[in-house]
């Protein structure tokens, strides 16, 4: 049953991720590939990403409506679309809903513990493993869409994507905001495209 | 009431644009764009990777942890649940022997 299948993978996502932005996208990304690679592609699941970062809310409960809505819709109507990112949504935030729930109280305790912080100073740096690893899949998606190889020098896609890539980047680091920078890339994107460079 | 005030207004624009994009996604000017994109993402991720960690602390214990995960996730078939769950027991381990040592 696969909206029961979003949701157990959702809450499972949920509960073992903290720290919001990208953390959770290493942990989506492995699972949408095992459970659901048929139907998402590594490239999709970039161009969900840069929906999710677009859109209002947080990353990871919208990258969970999204792929909730492409898996629960695929071969069944608009209906089942919904009732998928329905599921997968409900997954994501409830873990995070129920830990609230029970630590409301004495939450200033519950996050100066000893045992909390002794966790965090393990977590918190796994996330920049996990993130760097991301990086690197996703780079190779993105750079070396036909496999690691020299040929692809000799490509103008390479080099096109290359130089978005680094423009974006140094935007990114003067702090200039995501969705500017999502916009800035489609353009160049389509200005490429109409050039003839994505072949 | 208002976790679902906050989620709701995201999931109906998400329903909304999952829906658009396949309407629209055959059209050349959606693929073009999304090519672009791509690199954008990119450069977003390598961004927020910077500022994790920055915000990351930093030490042995720290840096195992890092090298750890990333070596785990990018280079083995090991899920990515049980390297999250590793690195917690390992920090929370590694902060109570620092924390024994360190008392006596």
């Amino acid at each position: 049953m696969i909206y029961l299948e979003l949701f157990l993978t959702f809450f499972m996502i949920g509960a073992v991720t903290f720290g919001g932005g990208y953390a959770m996208l290493p942990m989506i990304q492995e699972q949408v590939a095992l459970r659901w690679g048929d139907m998402i592609s590594n490239e999709t699941l970039i161009d969900f990403v840069a929906v999710s970062e677009s859109t209002p809310g947080p990353f990871a409960i919208n990258m969970a409506t999204y792929v909730g809505s492409v898996v629960g819709g695929q071969n069944t109507g608009a209906a089942m679309a919904v009732f998928g990112s329905f599921c997968a949504t409900l997954g994501v935030v409830l873990p995070s809903f129920i830990v609230i729930l029970i630590v409301a109280k004495c939450y200033d305790k519950f996050r100066e513990s000893r045992a909390v912080k002794g966790c965090m100073s393990g977590l918190k740096p796994a996330v920049v493993g996990l993130i760097a690893s991301t990086v690197l899949s996703i780079g190779k998606t993105v750079l070396f869409s036909a496999g690691v190889s020299l040929a692809v020098l000799a490509q103008p896609a390479f080099y096109v994507s290359a130089g978005i890539f680094a423009v974006m980047a140094i935007l990114a680091f003067k702090k200039v905001h995501p969705i500017f920078i999502i916009c800035l890339s489609a353009a160049a994107g389509i200005a490429a495209g109409y050039l003839g460079i994505w072949g | 009431m208002a976790t679902l005030g906050v989620v709701l207004p995201s999931f109906l624009i998400i329903l909304l644009l999952s829906f658009l994009i396949r309407q629209f996604q055959a059209l050349s000017a959606v693929q073009y764009a999304f090519h672009g994109i791509r690199a954008g993402v990119l450069a977003l991720l390598c961004k927020s990777l910077f500022t994790m960690y920055k915000k990351s602390p930093k030490g042995l214990v720290s840096y195992i942890a890092m090298a750890g995960a990333f070596i785990l996730t990018a280079f083995t078939p090991v899920n990515v649940i049980f390297v999250v769950i590793g690195c917690g027991i390992f920090g929370l381990l590694s902060s109570l022997y620092l924390e024994r040592r360190g008392g006596k």
